[in-house]
């Protein structure tokens, strides 16, 4: 391509770039603003889909069995970790960081663990560390025998205070 | 010397204002009272799931779970908190139509007065995003003093920014002036508003909400960080008014551990080093 030709094109090209219209935050159209709108939708339906889709699948709801933990106030007792065994096999040790403590004391509920449980009688035993009353280092266990039938089975391990005693409690629950 | 200093200041103000509105705008966190503030027990754990994601500021997967478990059923006990926070969630995450349409609905369906407040307030959150200031200014109107207080700090803070957006400063002095909290929400609605006072050339008025919010007694790093940045923006604005030992003495509250310290002790020195020129001809 000669320099004439090549001239030509660039021209041609600045012509049509100073055809577009200069959008800046203020002036772009509304539609941009739809556009960008229905992208991000689309963003979180498929996320949405993807999270639905790998619970069904790695999780299916006849055998699912999800472990949640709560805290009620939680004075008494600073969390540190939990430790959560079923039938006597440990299946997390979880280490809670202080936003996380922060988020259960605010009324958030954690989802601790998901897995599979074929059904039967089975045991779910939670040992839970942090810093009690005074300071003092703490730990406790709390155990739950239940039957899994089939569908989703959903257990909270609450920590709550006892305000008589001034001490933390820990309870297990179970949820239809 | 006082011009380049004069400079110096609009550039400060300039800078700690765009820290301001970058922080709301990255905070157009859904702001929703706790839980617990609420009194409300969690009756479905995956609704407490989702709020265990949002208190932690993870609002993408608050919204992720928050939508998977609307459509699998498993927050029918909270069906218009669900709602409210779904609302919340969208506008945080720049999905202002979906998010008016929740509350849209949420106003035709229901009658109780927490949840229209709450429906109310993000209406005029959503419209405010826009830049709509005068239809926020009117579903702020609307909200009649069920929300609870995190929110209402909010509220007030929201409601000032617009009328600041509206050129209506004196409104907005008003508006702050007759709340006695000192919750972040405000403090940053009186930092913003004492920023544009000063760019305005309403120093007196201005250097009075900055110094409110540079004598914030607080333990919390970011409305430490606030102080800071006010006490800076003062700083510079009494050096710009030729006030050099008033500005020392602001720009000596600037804590020496933070970000702010270089340009506080930079501030500080100016005065001393004019006075020393002066002196020395």
């Amino acid at each position: 391509m000669n320099h004439l030709s090549q001239r030509a094109v660039l021209t041609v090209l600045l012509v049509m770039l100073a055809q577009l219209p200069a959008w800046s935050a203020d002036t772009r159209p509304a539609s941009f603003d739809g556009e960008v709108q229905d992208l991000k939708g689309a963003v979180l339906d498929l996320n949405r889909e993807l999270f639905m889709l790998e619970e069904e699948l790695l999780y299916p709801a006849n055998t699912q069995v999800a472990v949640f933990v709560s805290m009620d106030v939680g004075e008494f007792f600073a969390l540190d970790s939990v430790q959560l065994k079923l039938d006597g096999k440990p299946v997390t040790n979880y280490l809670y960081t202080e936003r996380e403590v922060a988020a259960l004391q605010r009324g958030g509920v954690q989802q601790l663990f998901t897995g599979n449980l074929k059904t039967g009688e089975h045991e779910l035993v939670a040992i839970f560390t942090g810093v009690g009353p005074h300071g003092r280092d703490y730990r406790r266990g709390a155990t739950l025998t239940f039957d899994k039938q089939i569908g989703t089975k959903f257990v909270e391990l609450k920590i709550s205070d006892k305000l008589s005693k001034r001490q933390p409690e820990f309870y297990v629950r179970e949820w239809e | 010397m006082f011009r380049r200093t004069g400079f110096r200041t609009a550039s400060v103000i300039r800078s700690v204002t765009a820290w301001a509105f970058a922080w709301l705008v990255a905070c157009g966190c859904v702001g929703t009272a706790t839980a617990k503030e609420r009194g409300i027990e969690i009756q479905d754990l995956h609704y407490g799931e989702v709020l265990f994601h949002f208190y932690q500021h993870d609002e993408f997967t608050a919204l992720t779970h928050l939508l998977a478990a609307r459509q699998a059923g498993r927050v029918t006990h909270h069906a218009n908190d669900a709602e409210l926070l779904l609302g919340g969630l969208y506008l945080s995450y720049g999905q202002t139509e979906k998010a008016t349409r929740i509350f849209t609905r949420l106003l035709d369906e229901t009658s109780d007065p927490d949840v229209r407040d709450r429906a109310w307030f993000f209406i005029g959150k959503a419209r405010y995003q826009r830049g709509l200031y005068t239809r926020a200014d009117e579903a702020f109107s609307r909200v009649a003093g069920h929300l609870p207080a995190s929110l209402r700090a909010e509220l007030h803070m929201l409601q000032a920014q617009s009328l600041m957006a509206q050129s209506r400063f004196d409104e907005a002095v008003v508006l702050l002036e007759n709340e006695d909290s000192d919750r972040a929400w405000l403090a940053y609605a009186r930092f913003n508003l004492g920023v544009a006072l000063v760019r305005l050339d309403r120093q007196a008025e201005g250097m009075r909400q900055l110094d409110r919010v540079g004598r914030l007694k607080t333990d919390d790093p970011e409305l430490r960080a606030l102080r800071d940045k006010a006490n800076l923006a003062l700083g510079f604005a009494h050096l710009q008014a030729r006030e050099g030992e008033q500005a020392r003495a602001v720009l000596e509250r600037v804590s020496l551990n933070g970000p702010n310290a270089n340009k506080a002790l930079l501030g500080v020195g100016w005065p001393m080093y004019c006075r020393k020129i002066i002196a020395a001809h």
